[in-house]
């Protein structure tokens, strides 16, 4: 049996609770070594990611559809005790797979640090109880500490998003945590070792403006892990079925059967966009300004369903899906729109089969 | 009481290299017999020589048809060589045993001269050139499912016995699977500081890969086994056999793993079974030598279907046999950082550590008892790399595959081809160096005439010896060429390749343009009939007219007709300058605009962006050629169908 979703109120579970029997009934069959405060072995962390059949039956669901390759090394590297750094574009299940691997490993997946353009020191290192600071005068009770500090002195994984969004002097504040693992504190003269078991997932990626570069003895302490786009036209539509597979649950919507044959579109779609010539390779189009990832796949499709069970007659139709593409698409009203034209009159009109799709992305345009 | 032991080898492997050193050194044989073309015993006298130095191939031809070759390369890290340089050093026999080169080759050709050789386009035959020495190869890396039918089996594991096993243990990668049951095959408990097999029983290992394949081949049915195969096992036997007879009281033979069962002694058929196998085979006069290769025509990328994938990684292997197995890990990454330091790309030493640490990590992972080259790759693009493909696939090409080029000897007989380029250069008073040197010609010397012919040829041969230093050298319409001459070694493969089309320079460069008639298309087609007509290859230039002839009768994409003009209109115009036969040009010419002008506006009719620069290319230089003929008829008939593409909008 596949995992059932937590039955909360929640929208979103955390990928611990959302996958806990997985999790448990790894747990029971793992007779590996396991690294210290690891909740599972290695290997079992790479079966957990990428799915597999246990000895007891239990099937156990792919969280990552991709190489296996790139998943051992990231788990070797935080076995390993060397930082994670995960890059791509967006929408390759970095974030994804950041998640589940600290639920995987730690157990939680809950000790994470957002980076924005705004994101301070106090977020990665410690900050200051002001009125105990004043009343008390300086001690380790008027310390707030950060998720780093937690995760150090607890031994479990920390995540940080967006790692090249922080400010570069916040971002070097982890160059002494991640080569000596320890956090000092010289207000106090005091410093917070890490156990055995903490370590760092960060990802990035690098398509947007406005990044900070990592400095070269930053990029030094992390090993990099690039996740691709997905290689395959089956591998996407697997990812993108599952999500939305799961998405739905989530929003109570009745499961859909004929949504296969609107995903394999949407994926071919997006596929020939991102790629800029056609399936069968003998057509170039035009690629659009927005990146076309798999995870905005996955929104369109979501997209979709939501509009057929609320507002139409709860079947997955053309019109459903025309909606969500050509928002997905057409990000530059300018440029992207005359793009989206293009593809739909030279490409899409001529298509077998796709007469009802071409028609309604026609009357929203 | 003869001794006859079995080594079976995987070819080309660094592990198998290391076992059979320790296994001759203990056995100390009194005659060695190993795989491979027994036509190369005529030359193997030339291996003993410290100017011949890996990699090399022996090089078999069929003396009167050249083009029927085989090479058999060797490594510093192959097996047989190994063997081959132990006796020889210890001075005792060795041979090569295996089913007559001549006798393939002779196949071959007649099966190929039994077929309609027409140089018409319609025909698509197959010229099989060369037919490379059959090892058994293991290079075999396939994940697909099993074919349950069952001579498909018997195929494959006749060629691939190794990767057979590997799938059935569970690898992908049949390589990995032999590094780590074979070479990596001892981790002691203490620490992995001790060399692999310090004293350990060295023929331990063969007889388990015995077993092994013996087990393989009775799982098997064997009647559907290759006639030929089973041909080539008979004849190892009767070199066996050979050997027993003039009483050798050691014996060993190195052979391929799959081949192994069936040469023990005492598992022999009789020998008259063998000799009717072998019976009524074709004895040709055949010619062998040694000839340089290089590691990156071992690697599988290119082709040979026995090769390896990273033969830098197996020289590194069996350089650093005798040290401990980690040692050979680190030394190997320390050599990434290098590299990498040399293309100015950071690689710290600490980096270098990490990478170690995270291989070594992976390794235990996997469940591999020590970090193979999918392990170190895995761990320098995430390290050393930092995630870049880029970077990576700089390392595979220059590390992994490596660009090594081996020597032979001055005193090995060289090729014909060689020969004749040595005669001309001696005749034509060109000077050969490694520096780069400039060749002014005139050709209205008739000296310098023969040398611009000589070099059009030998660019033919896609020999780069000499290389036209202004665009000028193009054209039959100047007298004046200059050229820039460098000799590098790596032109001596060139010339190898050069020679199986021909034993002169004229005869193979007309041979090659023959063959090209068969596969090139229309442009190439016609540029060669300009290359043709500059090399002064006369011979060659009707076939050549008529294939492109029939070409352009067939060519439907109006494209490729503009393209395959440029060079025919300059032949046509300038002809006289050179005292070239252009007049049939001419003919070709007139059918090539006919076609064009009818077929160039319906082109111009649906094109996008990109196409519609592409086609304003073509029609200006359809347009200057046009002009430069200064034909009224052809004039008038283009200026009519730009007449219809400008009315068309």
């Amino acid at each position: 049996m596949t995992s059932s979703s937590d039955v909360t109120s929640v929208l979103r579970a955390h990928a611990e609770q959302q996958f806990a029997d997985e999790l448990e009934a790894i747990r029971a069959t793992d007779d590996r070594p396991k690294p210290p405060n690891w909740k599972l072995s290695p290997w079992a962390v790479a079966t957990y990611l990428m799915g597999g059949r246990l000895d007891n039956g239990m099937t156990i669901v792919p969280k990552y559809v991709g190489s296996r390759r790139l998943m051992e090394i990231a788990i070797a590297t935080i076995a390993s005790d060397r930082a994670l750094l995960l890059l791509g574009v967006p929408g390759t299940a970095k974030t994804w797979v950041s998640e589940h691997l600290a639920a995987a490993i730690s157990g939680d997946s809950t000790l994470l640090i957002q980076g924005t353009a705004g994101t301070s020191e106090e977020a990665i290192r410690y900050g200051w109880n002001y009125a105990r600071l004043l009343a008390e005068g300086p001690s380790l009770a008027a310390l707030f500490s950060s998720p780093t500090m937690r995760g150090m002195s607890e031994g479990r994984l920390v995540r940080i998003e967006e790692l090249t969004r922080m400010p570069a002097d916040v971002q070097d504040t982890l160059i002494t945590v991640l080569s000596e693992k320890t956090m000092p504190i010289p207000e106090l003269n005091e410093e917070v070792q890490a156990r055995k078991g903490f370590n760092v997932i960060a990802t990035a990626n690098d398509r947007d403006k406005g990044v900070n570069e990592l400095s070269a003895a930053l990029k030094r302490r992390f090993n990099t892990v690039v996740l691709p786009v997905p290689a395959t036209a089956e591998d996407e539509i697997t990812i993108v079925t599952q999500r939305v597979g799961s998405l739905a649950r989530s929003l109570d919507i009745p499961a859909e059967l004929n949504a296969i044959a609107e995903i394999q579109r949407v994926v071919s779609i997006f596929r020939e966009l991102r790629n800029g010539v056609t399936e069968d390779g003998r057509t170039k189009v035009r690629s659009p300004s927005g990146t076309m990832s798999t995870a905005e796949a996955i929104s369109v499709v979501a997209n979709a369903m939501v509009l057929a069970t609320h507002f139409g007659d709860g079947s997955l139709s053309a019109a459903d899906v025309a909606a969500g593409l050509n928002g997905a698409v057409v990000k530059d009203p300018v440029q992207d729109r005359t793009i989206w034209q293009e593809y739909l009159e030279t490409i899409l009109r001529e298509r077998q089969g796709w007469g009802d799709l071409y028609r309604s992305c026609r009357e929203l345009l | 009481m003869s001794d006859v032991r079995i080594l079976g080898v995987r070819h080309h492997g660094p592990g198998s290299a290391g076992a059979v050193e320790r296994a001759l050194e203990s056995m100390k044989p009194d005659i060695v017999l190993i795989e491979g073309a027994p036509e190369l015993d005529e030359v193997i006298a030339l291996a003993k020589s410290s100017a011949m130095v890996p990699p090399v191939a022996g090089f078999v031809y069929l003396r009167d048809q050249p083009r029927y070759a085989t090479f058999s390369p060797f490594a510093t890290f192959s097996p047989e060589w190994i063997g081959l340089r132990h006796a020889l050093g210890q001075q005792i026999p060795v041979r090569f045993i295996d089913l007559s080169a001549g006798a393939t080759l002779q196949e071959e050709a007649d099966r190929v001269a039994a077929l309609q050789v027409d140089i018409s386009v319609e025909t698509t035959v197959e010229l099989e050139t060369t037919v490379e020495l059959e090892t058994t190869g293991e290079a075999g890396t396939t994940g697909e499912v099993e074919e349950v039918n069952e001579s498909a089996l018997a195929r494959r594991a006749a060629h691939d016995p190794i990767g057979l096993l590997a799938e059935l243990a569970g690898y992908i990668d049949s390589e990995a699977w032999w590094e780590d049951v074979i070479e990596h095959r001892v981790v002691s408990p203490e620490g992995s500081d001790l060399p692999a097999t310090v004293d350990r029983d060295p023929f331990e290992i063969f007889d388990a890969v015995l077993e092994a394949m013996r087990t393989l081949r009775s799982a098997i049915d064997l009647e559907s086994e290759d006639l030929r195969e089973r041909r080539r096992e008979a004849a190892m036997r009767q070199g066996i056999r050979l050997a027993l007879k003039e009483g050798f009281q050691q014996i060993a033979v190195i052979c391929g793993a799959w081949h192994a069962p069936v040469l023990v002694p005492s598992t022999f058929p009789s020998a008259s079974s063998d000799a009717a196998l072998l019976k009524g085979l074709a004895k040709p006069k055949t010619v062998a030598t040694w000839v340089p290769w290089t590691h990156r025509r071992l690697s599988s990328s290119s082709g040979y279907s026995a090769g390896v994938s990273s033969p830098g990684w197996y020289q590194h292997l069996f350089d650093e046999r005798d040290n401990s197995p980690s040692h050979a890990v680190s030394a190997w990454v320390v050599k990434i950082a290098r590299l990498l330091r040399e293309e100015r790309l950071d690689a710290s030493p600490a980096s270098v550590i990490e990478t170690v640490r995270l291989a070594e990590t992976l390794a235990a992972m996997r469940g591999r008892p020590l970090p193979g080259l999918g392990e170190i790759e895995d761990s320098a693009l995430a390290v050393l790399a930092q995630g870049s493909s880029i970077t990576l696939d700089l390392i595979r090409d220059r590390l992994i595959i490596g660009d090594r080029l081996g020597a032979v000897p001055e005193e090995t007989p060289t090729v014909p081809l060689a020969k004749d380029l040595a005669d001309q250069q001696k005749r034509l008073r060109l000077k050969v160096s490694a520096q780069s040197e400039t060749v002014g010609l005139d050709l209205r010397k008739p000296n310098d005439l023969e040398k611009s012919r000589l070099f059009h040829r030998l660019m033919l041969l896609e020999i780069g010896w000499a290389l036209p230093a202004t665009r000028q050298g193009r054209t039959t319409g100047t007298f004046h060429e200059t050229w820039q001459t460098e000799w590098r070694p790596e032109l001596a493969i060139a010339v190898v390749d050069g020679a199986m089309f021909g034993t002169t320079i004229e005869t193979a460069a007309a041979a090659k343009v023959i063959e090209s008639c068969l596969t090139a298309d229309l442009a190439v087609l016609s540029s060669l009939v300009e290359a043709v007509l500059l090399a002064a290859l006369n011979d060659v230039v009707e076939p050549l007219i008529v294939s492109l002839q029939a070409r352009v009768a067939l060519q439907t994409d109006v494209g490729s007709l503009m393209d395959a003009v440029g060079p025919l209109v300059r032949i046509a115009r300038y002809g006289d300058v050179r005292k070239t036969n252009s007049e049939a040009v001419s003919g070709v010419l007139a059918g090539l605009m006919a076609r064009i002008c009818a077929g160039v506006s319906g082109a111009c009719a649906t094109l996008d962006d990109e196409a519609a620069v592409q086609m304003r290319g073509r029609i200006e230089l359809v347009q200057n050629a046009v002009q430069l003929l200064d034909d009224p008829h052809h004039r008038d008939q283009w200026m009519s169908a730009l007449d219809r593409i400008a009315n068309m909008a």
